[in-house]
């Protein structure tokens, strides 16, 4: 995962140093500017092609592992207003991103905190260390009792799952960040508040952002295990409840939207990040 | 060389200093990688006093404890022992009337130039328009008002440094603190930036009064009304030596006879700290 990052942003770091030097040789510099993409979708073909050789080759049992192209219609069809994967996506999506949500706020604003105050952290530092390393599935038990079946304990799951990660890099992150712009910001006049809105913040994003992609990941990951422990509607439902029937291309079609999803909101995070890190360009290597 | 105060903290029209540093003494307390807790004097009977309107250099050997009475006088570090008075009162905690330049120039790399210079505007809730009006002035007087909206690391240092000091007039402290500000630059952008500082210091208004850091004597004399030469560690004020040098100065300052006076007393005085600290 943390390769799977680093991967990306040395991708991007190469594609603006091309974009700032691109001027002298217009039509390569602007294929090259593409070359992502179309290595991309090299590989992507490829592994498609090895998907549909194992498939009619029997090299994996075909009841198991459907033809690309089987999957790829129950896919469209599933995800059109009347189709069956449809209506399972938004219960999932929303209480992805509303324990996400939860554990952005409660991560970054716990991490500012607990990172600004060195006596805070060594008191909380052995509850941490326990928590952090404890199996989420080990408290899906604690969980059912304190929320229930219902939605709260699915997005309280999700919640806690992607707590940790952005939680761990804003603690670091904020300790992080240089003593001399938060005297600078005293001098200046500014109190604790604004010292942590506009100056630890700001100074720290770039080193939480890595923890928040991370956090996107679990976030789902715990989300379907949840949806398999109980849930009327939703993706981990359907993929397990596919699998059950013996709907074999209705299974991979499930995993494919989530797959989908999971790469969208990479997408959106990278976006954001680009964004608020456009700064750092020119500072760091990045 | 004029008398060091003690005791008083009033000047002789009867006006309170507009900075007084009475016995101040400094420890730092801190673990040691041996045994226990180990600490360090670094101030020790450090008495100045310093004029509203006065432009004072503060030389010392390295390590004697200049940047630690600065952040003292910041409010970013405390003293244990004497008295510090601003205006005649006590100073505690960071002071609004107090801007600080530091040597490494320690600009929000993530805002722009001009939003740097707003920031103790905005802290100040000086509302957005007048904000603007303030700061686009400031960065003219310093001759940046081409880079408003360039961020700090794609200016020259020699910039840089002349953002730092825009910042910390925006907000129009009455005292200017400033720690080597010019340390690293080359010599034509420092003279250049001297000339600069002295002629923002000499036009606006009301003037400010400034304490400056620096290890370059020449600087020292060039800039200031007096220069107070520090002793090695533990520090104090070993000797304060008047400029009498005409306002306003220019670069022919540096020729004279009185120039070349001063130079190798405050050379004289050094070389005996620097000597005893072998
Ligand atoms: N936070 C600290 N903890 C312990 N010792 C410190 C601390 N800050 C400074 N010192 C010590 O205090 C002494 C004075 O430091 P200071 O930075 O004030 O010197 P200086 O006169 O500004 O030196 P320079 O000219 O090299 O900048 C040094 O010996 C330094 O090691
Ligand atoms: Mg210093």
């Amino acid at each position: 995962m943390a390769n799977d990052i680093s991967l990306q942003t040395a991708t991007v770091k190469a594609m603006l140093v091309r974009d700032a030097g691109g001027k002298s040789i217009p039509s390569i510099q602007s294929l090259l500017k593409y070359d992502k993409y179309i290595y991309g979708l090299l590989g992507l073909a490829f592994f498609v092609f090895l998907w549909w050789f194992a498939n009619s080759t029997g090299v994996l049992n075909p009841k198991f592992l459907s033809p690309p192209q089987t999957v790829l219609m129950t896919l469209i069809a599933g995800v059109l207003p009347d189709g069956d994967i449809w209506p399972e996506i938004w219960p999932s999506l929303g209480r992805g991103l509303e324990g996400f949500a939860i554990a952005l706020a409660l991560g970054i604003l716990g991490g500012i905190f607990v990172g600004s105050f060195t006596l805070l952290e060594k008191v909380l530092a052995p509850i941490l260390l326990f928590f952090r390393n404890l199996s989420i599935l080990a408290l899906f038990p604690v969980f059912l009792l304190f929320f229930g079946i219902g939605e709260e304990s699915k997005i309280a799951i999700v919640a806690w799952a992607s707590f940790w990660p952005i939680f761990i890099s804003t603690t670091s992150a904020v300790k992080g960040v240089e003593r001399i712009l938060i005297n600078a910001a005293r001098t200046l006049g500014a109190e604790r508040p604004y010292i942590f809105a506009h100056v630890v913040l700001p100074a720290a994003v770039p080193n939480i952002f890595p923890g928040i992609r991370l956090a996107a990941s679990y976030a789902f990951t715990a989300l379907v295990a949840a949806e398999y422990l109980g849930a009327t509607e939703g993706l981990g439902i359907y993929i397990r409840a596919s699998q059950e029937r013996f709907e074999i291309p209705s299974m991979y079609a499930g995993i494919l939207v989530l797959g989908l999803i999971g790469v969208a909101i990479n997408l959106v995070l990278t976006g954001v990040e680009q964004r608020v890190t456009r700064w750092q360009l020119g500072i760091t290597s990045r | 060389m004029t008398e060091l105060v003690t005791g008083l903290t009033k000047s002789a029209t009867g006006n309170a200093y507009k900075l007084y540093a009475g016995d101040l003494g400094k420890t730092f307390r801190h673990i040691s990688h041996g045994a226990g807790t180990a600490a360090t004097e670094v101030l020790k009977g450090f008495n100045l006093a310093i004029q509203e309107g006065e432009f004072v250099a503060l030389l010392g050997p390295s390590g004697c404890g200049k940047s630690t009475f600065l952040n003292i006088i910041a409010g970013l570090e405390d003293f244990n022992e004497g008295r510090l008075l601003l205006d005649g009162a006590a100073v505690r905690g960071v002071s609004k009337t107090v801007g600080v330049v530091f040597q490494s120039y320690a600009l929000f790399p993530w805002l722009s130039v001009q939003k740097n210079v707003e920031a103790g505007l905005r802290i100040r809730g000086v509302p957005a328009r007048e904000r603007h009006e303030i700061a686009s002035r400031v960065l003219r007087m310093v001759g940046l008002e081409g880079f408003t909206q360039h961020l700090p690391h794609r200016l020259s240092g020699g910039m840089r440094q002349r953002v730092a000091i825009a910042r910390a007039l925006a907000y129009d402290p009455e005292v200017l603190v400033l720690d080597e500000p010019f340390a690293a630059l080359d010599a034509q952008t420092r003279e250049f930036l001297q000339n600069e500082l002295l002629r923002i210091w000499e036009t606006v208004g009301r003037k400010k009064t400034i304490l400056f850091v620096t290890h370059s004597i020449d600087e020292a004399i060039f800039l200031a009304d007096r220069i107070a030469v520090m002793t090695k560690r533990p520090g104090k004020i070993k000797s304060v030596i008047d400029v009498n040098l005409s306002r306003p100065r220019d670069d022919t300052a540096r020729a004279t006879a009185e120039y070349g006076r001063i130079r190798r007393e405050v050379a004289a005085i050094l070389q005996e700290e620097v000597e005893l600290g072998k």
